[in-house]
């Protein structure tokens, strides 16, 4: 298990390295400097070309990415050419806000995908079974930011429940936080908690007709243990999903952000684009890659200590 | 401190004594599959019935009705089966009335089951330790190191090598025959009084598989198990139980104590399945088999199902045969009358 | 009374060929997904045709009208009409998850066939290392991110321009590659281990022919469940990042910029600028998901698909 564990975490900094390497070609590679950017579209090039001088933007690239990489690696993202702010501290001011918003939907997401697919997975083949999946395809059908616009145009201007954007601080109260929290938890946990709850019913279903079960049964363990021990067998495969979610909800956050106005990472993001802030994309692309890497890792590990039949050596 | 606490042999044979009721009693137990035109009888008035102490051999073709009689008396019939008529007694209780509440407290502690294929009976996610530990105290009132420690008694009375160490390996880390001592130590955790044991070593190595059948033996000496022995190997059958059902087409046609069974079969069935058991003083020729195909339950013929394949059909075979019995047995078939 | 006997003679020989054709969309949910699918292609193909107004025609008197007789989805701030841009809008959406897909599929089908057959070399571990790097990568961030460094004007590259939707378009399709790849791998290796292609090695079929023509098949079935759904989150992304304003540009309707718009009037009422587009979006998705479902239970009941990729 722990040879499994080594080998998926040095493949996931490799990958790190190479995605890495990768922003980095792409975003030395533009021909529009960011000395535009700064200096204004004006500048002649005798100070475009000064400017990359200065900032050693003139450098071979395998250069500029060692430069880059260094301080990196001590966690140190280096401040940008643009809006001359340290970018720790950016990501530092506007991580925790995708942060919180990912995991509460995550949690939420889990746990009522648990509920719906236990349930529909009992009933399989009853009207609510039937209910289930067809909210399932409309969960994953429908644009997580569309819900968004309908609710804000329900709740924000026909009933006044839940505010229409931003996120009230919790030093505000946190009655009010939690409340500005509701509508993008829900819209960004619907999507996942449409494939998760599938996974879940029919993961519980096979299993519920395997021999095993059976041989609980004819045990005598009463129902509910029996459903114990299904669902340790069953939620196997959903947990792996599960964990890889993790990771890519931080990608719709995004969206949600937008929508509701949230200063979270993506807005950083959004900007850093539009004002050609490139080392700050660069910063939080990377940033985002770690968590979807760790995620990934999470699942591998998961996955191996919940099967004891995947960690162990075969006899 | 094991619950298989050891009385004196003469306080339980006289306990058995005093009780000549069956263990087991079934009485024309219809088992079907599917929905109105759709429905098909698999089970057809069924009825046997077992002594404490006593072992049966159910034997038969695959597909003949065994394990779903088994399943059907457990109550764990599978998805689209259901009972249709008889009754089923056990221990003078009246299951087929009985509440699935009621079913969850005697599976287990009146009556057990071990199933064909160990490796796929076993949860796979949970250590041996954790599966025998739940099942005891599915029915007994102990705490969990009281149980681990009756479990760790199982593990030694089921033959199994340091016990204590056992009980934290995962199914996947035993071997087959392993396995299956486990299952059934599961099975008797709670000393049930009848055992219906389904196979049992169809899918084991054929030295495991007598290391399984001695267990099972002894198990019937020491804790007085009765025993449903279902197989389709007659020698095994032959040494491990006292009577024989043999089951065609979902019904029993004939029934007996073991040694009449195989010393003066009187059903053209079962005089073809003892031809069928090659012998080592059989010759080198080809082996014999039973001609015709198995029965389809759907397009079964009026009367015997037997007549199709029966060398010695007749036309009276055409109608239902009677039941004719005598001191030990009975058999189904109209050469008997 | 002959014509009618020929009629219902022809109606009986047409019920089975239907039913068998329903049989191979995989029932009710397949057919009608089919049935959504068909009439949102049908309507892009047609839309110069179909659709009431023409979508970029700016027209001051009419702007912001609410639903009526004249514009059955009103109008939107440049007064153009609602339901002629939904109709085009449907043209990006297609285009780009639909070639996407495509892309995706000519990569990892490739990629995977390739190292599921020649499995146990180098040639399979450097693939499908190379396509687990790419798997590690976070999509839909990825994707606006390298849209926007690349920037949204047309890119030159030589004698080709290439479109932002292009640019969307192939990214994306880059990104599909690792999880086709995979699918294709897994299934590829397991058929190529079966005892058909020993026979056909035995026969002395070259080993090229053996891989396109006997494996191949035996892989599509997954894929083309998986592909079906790639769509489906395909439009969905392709609307998303049009969102965010780096995928389809102005004046080009498409329904993620619409949505965009509709942002500014979502306090002052204006509910048709944000419904309609979603709408369109949402039931375009539901046709290729029903579709994608119909066709699992049909081609891939052991569910040998991974589930989602976004």
């Amino acid at each position: 298990m722990l040879g499994l564990v080594l080998r998926r975490v040095v493949f996931s900094l490799g990958a790190l390295l190479f995605v890495s390497f990768v922003l980095f070609v792409l975003t030395a590679a533009i021909p529009v400097s960011p000395a535009r950017a700064v200096l204004g579209f004006q500048a002649t090039e005798t100070q475009v070309h000064q400017f990359d001088h200065e900032h050693g933007l003139d450098r071979p690239l395998v250069v500029q990415y060692g430069a880059w990489l260094g301080p990196v690696l001590h966690g140190e993202l280096g401040k940008s050419l643009v809006t001359d702010l340290n970018m720790n501290q950016e990501i530092a001011r506007t991580l925790p806000i995708t942060l919180e918003l990912v995991c509460l939907a995550f949690a939420f997401a889990v746990g009522i995908s648990i509920l719906l697919g236990t349930v529909s997975a009992l009933y399989e083949g009853r009207l609510i079974d039937h209910a289930a999946r067809m909210l399932a395809v409309l969960g994953v059908s429908v644009p997580g930011f569309w819900l968004a616009l309908l609710l804000i145009l329900l709740f924000a201007v026909d009933l006044p429940w839940f505010p229409p954007g931003g996120i009230a601080p919790i030093s505000g109260g946190i009655a009010e936080h939690v409340r500005s929290l509701v509508l993008p938890v829900f819209c960004l946990a619907v999507f996942y908690v449409a494939i998760l709850s599938r996974m879940t019913r029919s993961s519980l279903v096979e299993v519920l007709s395997q021999d095993y079960i059976r041989t609980a049964r004819a045990t005598g363990l009463r129902r509910p243990l029996v459903l114990r021990y299904a669902l340790k067998n069953a939620l196997v495969p959903v947990v792996t999903v599960a964990a890889m979610s993790f990771g890519y909800m931080f990608g719709w956050a995004l969206i949600i952000e937008t929508v509701f106005n949230i200063g979270g990472m993506s807005g950083a993001l959004l900007d850093a684009i539009n004002q050609r802030d490139y080392a700050l994309v660069r910063a939080v692309v990377l940033v985002f890659t770690m968590i979807f890497l760790a995620a990934n890792l999470l699942a591998d590990i998961l996955n191996a200590w919940l099967d004891p039949r995947l960690g162990k050596a075969p006899r | 401190m094991s619950a298989i606490a050891a009385e004196p042999m003469a306080a339980r044979v006289s306990a058995s004594q005093a009780e000549t009721a069956p263990v087991l009693e079934v009485s024309d137990l219809r088992i079907g599959f599917g929905q109105g035109p759709n429905l098909v009888a698999v089970v057809r008035d069924v009825s046997f019935a077992i002594m404490p102490g006593q072992s049966m051999g159910l034997v038969g073709e695959s597909g003949a009705g065994k394990s779903i009689t088994a399943l059907g008396i457990m109550r764990l019939l599978p998805r689209g089966a259901r009972q249709l008529a008889g009754t089923v007694r056990l221990a003078g209780r009246n299951l087929t009335a009985a509440s699935e509440r009621d079913m969850a407290r005697l599976r287990g502690d009146v009556v057990g089951m071990i199933f064909q294929d160990p490796l796929t009976s076993l949860n796979p996610a949970f250590s041996v330790g954790r599966q025998l530990t739940d099942a005891i105290r599915a029915h007994r009132a102990v705490g969990t190191s009281a149980a681990m420690g009756i479990a760790a008694d199982l593990l030694a009375l089921v033959g199994i090598t340091s016990p204590r160490a056992r009980l934290a390996s995962f199914p996947h880390e035993l071997s087959g025959g392993m396995r299956q001592r486990v299952a059934i130590a599961i099975a008797v955790a709670c000393e049930p009084k009848l055992l219906i044991a389904d196979e049992p070593t169809t899918a084991l190595d054929v030295t495991v598989q007598a290391q399984v059948i001695e267990l099972l033996a002894r198990l019937k000496e020491e804790i007085n198990l009765s025993l449903l022995f279902i197989s389709h190997n007659l020698d095994l059958v032959a040494e491990v139980c006292d009577v024989v059902s043999v089951m065609y087409a979902g019904a029993i046609v004939e029934a007996n104590r073991v040694e009449a069974i195989f010393g003066m079969p009187r059903h053209p069935y079962t005089r073809e399945l003892l031809r069928c058991v090659p012998r080592l003083t059989d010759g080198s020729g080809p082996l014999p088999a039973i001609p015709g195909e198995p029965p389809r339950m759907e397009t079964l013929p009026p009367g015997c199902a037997f007549t199709p394949r029966c060398s010695q059909a007749h036309h009276r075979c055409r109608l239902p045969p009677p039941t004719v019995a005598d001191a030990d047995g009975r058999v189904c078939c109209w050469l008997a009358t | 009374m002959s014509v009618t006997m020929g009629a219902v003679r022809r109606a009986g020989r047409l019920a089975p060929l239907m039913r068998r054709g329903a049989a191979s969309l995989g029932g009710p949910t397949g057919i009608a997904g089919a049935v959504i699918v068909a009439v949102v292609i049908i309507l892009a193909v047609f839309a110069p045709l179909v659709s009431p107004y023409n979508p970029v025609t700016i027209s001051l008197d009419h702007q912001l009208t609410a639903p009526d007789a004249t514009s059955w989805f009103g109008t939107d701030q440049s007064g153009r009409d609602v339901l002629s841009r939904v109709i085009w809008g449907a043209r990006p959406s297609l285009e780009v998850g639909i070639m996407a897909v495509l892309i995706g599929l000519v990569g990892g089908v490739g990629l995977g066939l390739a190292a599921g057959f020649y499995s146990g070399g180098w040639f399979e571990q450097v693939i499908m290392r190379c396509v687990e790097s790419i798997a590690a990568i976070p999509l839909l961030i990825w994707a606006i991110a390298v849209v926007g460094i690349l920037g949204v004007e047309p890119m030159h590259v030589g004698p080709f321009v290439f479109s932002n939707q292009t640019k969307v378009m192939g990214l994306l399709g880059l990104l599909y590659i690792p999880g086709l790849a995979r699918i294709t791998y897994v299934a590829a290796l397991a058929e190529s281990r079966s005892d058909y292609v020993s026979a056909r090695r035995l026969q002395g079929v070259a080993e090229w022919r053996i891989m396109l023509g006997d494996v191949l098949a035996n892989c599509l079935s997954p894929v083309i469940v998986q592909a079906t759904l790639l769509v489906a989150i395909g439009i969905i992304i392709e609307a998303a990042i049009s969102f965010v304003g780096l995928g389809v540009q102005p004046p080009q309707p498409s329904w993620g910029t619409m949505l965009a718009d509709s942002r500014n009037y979502l306090f002052s009422g204006e509910w048709w600028l944000s419904l309609f587009p979603g709408l369109a979006i949402s039931i375009t998705v539901i046709g290729f998901n029903l579709l994608g479902d119909g066709l699992r239970d049909v081609l891939d009941p052991r569910r040998n698909t991974a589930n989602f990729t976004a």
